[in-house]
């Protein structure tokens, strides 16, 4: 028998746009660009812009369709990021979704004590170290900004604690455009040279401008440096509805659109056909409390709204999930970041940053993380969807065990459980007395004893002797030349 | 009675109407004083304990605020020294190298809303125009806010050097990366984690 014209496995997802609504965005978001522009604080980008055709006057810059249609068409759709050992890890195209961790906070929450602290070089190390262990995590940032190290060198530090304890590809900011440098000067020693790093990337780069629509100096030098070494960057602005853009979403997302392409024009006429992502945060301000959110359920639907005009023009999205207001991990910490990580899993967005966050992304928390990989897992499973053909429509089983009987001890059952049925590590389904007998252990308990197993235990893989020490010579006498200025 | 008016102007957001009243009312020869604290500081008082309920938001708070403004500008030039800064003053910029500014505009709306005379010095403000801002307007408070942990260190700098300088004005500070630690290391006087604590500090710390 053959049959033809039949999908035997669909998975789920969910549009928020129409075709016509997002055609309608983009074309707003190139309005906004041609008749708003951006203030840019960079002469280089400035010139760069007007010999293409833009209109400068003074620190504005307003860019014209052309240019922005033009950029779009030398970026590259879609990128292949490889693990640090040179191993294909994330195909970042289309809407394959791929999990990472929060960073960038002055605080944390202990991985040991839960209690909460400023944030050390330690913590990255430890963060890094349990994201390799864990199964959803597909990339890690620097989990938090190092405190007791000098700001202005935090970023050599925060690479080396993080490169030096997973494996996984790892998207990274900085804090000047030396630093920037310098990482990538870390990176290539890891990847085994310039070009080693050029053909493999395992980094990205996260340029933030500043909403709305003001591009830094130091954000357009780090843009360039990016793409003079044509290693991916995703555009990361955070705009937060109703202070720093329109308080509708439709007019954020236009904004946010124009302000991830500004950053992709700057990159691709600095060097056309480097890889740039379309990337825009949404920061949900309370209005009672004049605090950005990172739960509130707006985020997802301006995120996954953007995500589908960025699939609209083929460059990589950017996602936000995971990550709770809460400052324990209760039931308020469990269904924000289940929520986002669902809802943007289904939307197909690329790359989901923030696992890991708590108290409205003052902090980042190692049991945040943990937790977050049994939901990323939960929905990862769910996405499978399921396949409808004969082998799992096991009509021949149903027939076999008939009326009254069961499907415990079929073969059909031993050969497909392990696949079809998620298993959680740290949701309790024990009977209540056996729970009981344990310690009437909560959630927290449990991923606090996993944390310290995987501290105990783990180990990632581990860099040759010369390379640490290369990096080691490269974040000494970074740090040096960093605070000598 | 058309005072009444003024005030419920500002509770309706409504700028050209609470410039229009206020002058019609100093035409008419009613006292400024009452102007001022019946019609418009009284407005948002009201505002300020809808705001603590929970009944208005950031944006309506801050929406009254600038209607409130409209009227003050209307009498200001008719109030005693002194009178029209009854809460005195605040100097409040982002610090040298920071370009991030909508908490600092946040704080800076709060604070004039609450009566305070706010002298906002932009962005990517140094030490010196601190210090000489503070000098030229009798500042009370200095409130400087940072987003980059980098841009931290000079928060450092210009607490130091108001110190040097012996200015008896109180410097505070905030922004995401901040924290009351790192305030008590650099020797500031105060540290708010969001704007309406950052109202409460200026107000404590200038004993209203």
């Amino acid at each position: 028998m053959i049959e033809t014209n039949i999908a035997l496995k669909a998975t789920p997802h969910f549009r928020m746009l129409t075709d016509d609504q997002v055609e309608r965005i983009a074309l707003a978001s190139f309005e906004v660009l041609e008749k708003v522009g951006f203030r840019v604080f960079h002469a280089g980008v400035r010139q760069m812009l007007k010999s293409a055709g833009a209109v400068v006057r003074d620190e504005s810059v307003k860019v014209p369709e052309f240019i922005v249609r033009g950029c779009l068409a030398t970026a590259p759709k879609g990128w292949t990021i490889y693990d640090r050992s040179g191993r294909r890890a994330m195909d970042v195209r289309g809407r394959k979704s791929y999990y990472g961790t929060s960073t960038a906070s002055p605080n944390t929450k202990d991985a040991l004590t839960g209690k909460y602290h400023e944030t050390r070089v330690e913590d990255l190390a430890r963060a890094a170290k349990v994201a390799d262990a864990m199964r959803n995590i597909d990339w890690v940032m620097p989990f938090g900004s190092a405190q007791d190290v000098p700001a202005i060198a935090a970023d050599l530090h925060e690479f080396y604690a993080t490169v030096t304890n997973t494996t996984k590809p790892i998207v990274f900011l900085t804090y000047s455009s030396r630093g920037t440098e310098l990482v990538y000067d870390m990176a290539a020693e890891v990847a085994g040279g310039v070009d080693q790093l050029r053909e493999k990337p395992f980094l990205i780069l996260y340029p933030e401008t500043i909403s709305p629509l003001i591009m830094p100096e130091a954000v357009a030098d780090r843009i360039f440096i990016a793409a003079d070494r044509f290693l991916p960057q995703m555009m990361g602005p955070a705009i937060q509805p109703g202070a720093t853009g329109p308080v509708t979403m439709a007019g954020a997302v236009a904004q946010g659109v124009a302000e991830a392409l500004f950053g992709l024009v700057v990159a691709q006429l600095r060097r056309p056909g480097c890889p740039v992502g379309l990337g825009c945060n949404f920061g949900i301000m309370d209005m009672a409390q004049a605090l950005m959110s990172t739960g509130a359920p707006e985020m997802s639907l301006a995120l996954a709204a953007q995500a589908e005009v960025a699939q609209y023009f083929g460059l990589p999205s950017w996602g936000l999930a995971g990550a709770t207001d809460a400052k324990v991990l209760d039931a308020q910490a469990g269904a924000e970041s289940n929520f986002h990580i669902l809802v943007q899993g289904l939307a197909g967005l690329n790359l989901i940053h923030d696992v890991g966050y708590m108290d409205m992304g003052m902090a980042c928390a190692v049991e945040q993380m943990v937790v977050g990989d049994d939901l990323i897992g939960m929905t990862k499973h769910l996405l499978k969807g399921l396949e409808v053909n004969e082998e799992q429509l096991a009509l021949e089983v149903i027939e076999r065990v008939g009326p009254g009987g069961h499907f415990l001890q079929q073969r059909h059952t031993t050969t497909h459980f392990r696949d079809v049925l998620w298993r959680t590590k740290y949701f309790t389904r024990q009977p209540s007395d056996a729970w009981a007998a344990g310690g009437s252990k909560n959630i927290e308990d449990r991923v606090r004893e996993e944390i310290r197993r995987i501290l105990e235990t783990h180990q990632p893989a581990a860099l040759p002797d010369g390379v640490l020490a290369e990096l080691e010579r490269i974040k000494t006498e970074g740090q040096k030349e960093l605070t000598s200025r | 009675m058309a005072v009444q008016s003024i005030y419920q102007a500002v509770l309706g957001f409504d700028e050209a109407k609470v410039a229009e009243l206020t002058q019609a009312e100093l035409d008419s020869q009613t006292d400024v004083q009452e102007i001022l604290n019946e019609g418009l500081i009284g407005a948002m008082d009201e505002v300020g304990q809808k705001f603590s309920d929970g009944e208005l938001f950031v944006p309506e708070m801050l929406m009254a605020a600038q209607a409130m403004k409209a009227g003050l500008a209307v009498i200001k030039p008719f109030l005693g020294d002194g009178q029209a800064q009854a809460k005195g003053t605040v100097v409040i910029g982002t610090v040298k190298g920071d370009l991030h500014d909508i908490g600092k505009n946040l704080v800076a709306m709060m604070l004039e809303g609450a009566g305070f005379n706010v002298v906002d010095l932009g962005v990517d403000v140094d030490t010196d125009a601190f210090l000489a801002a503070a000098k030229e307007h009798s500042a009370g408070v200095v409130a400087m806010s940072a987003l980059l942990t980098t841009t931290m260190p000079s928060m450092e700098q210009t607490v130091m050097s108001f110190k040097e300088q012996g200015l008896g004005v109180k410097v505070i500070v905030g922004g995401a990366p901040v924290t009351s630690g790192f305030s008590s290391k650099i020797g500031a006087q105060g540290y708010a984690e969001d704007a309406p604590s950052a109202v409460r500090l200026a107000k404590e710390l200038m004993g209203l």
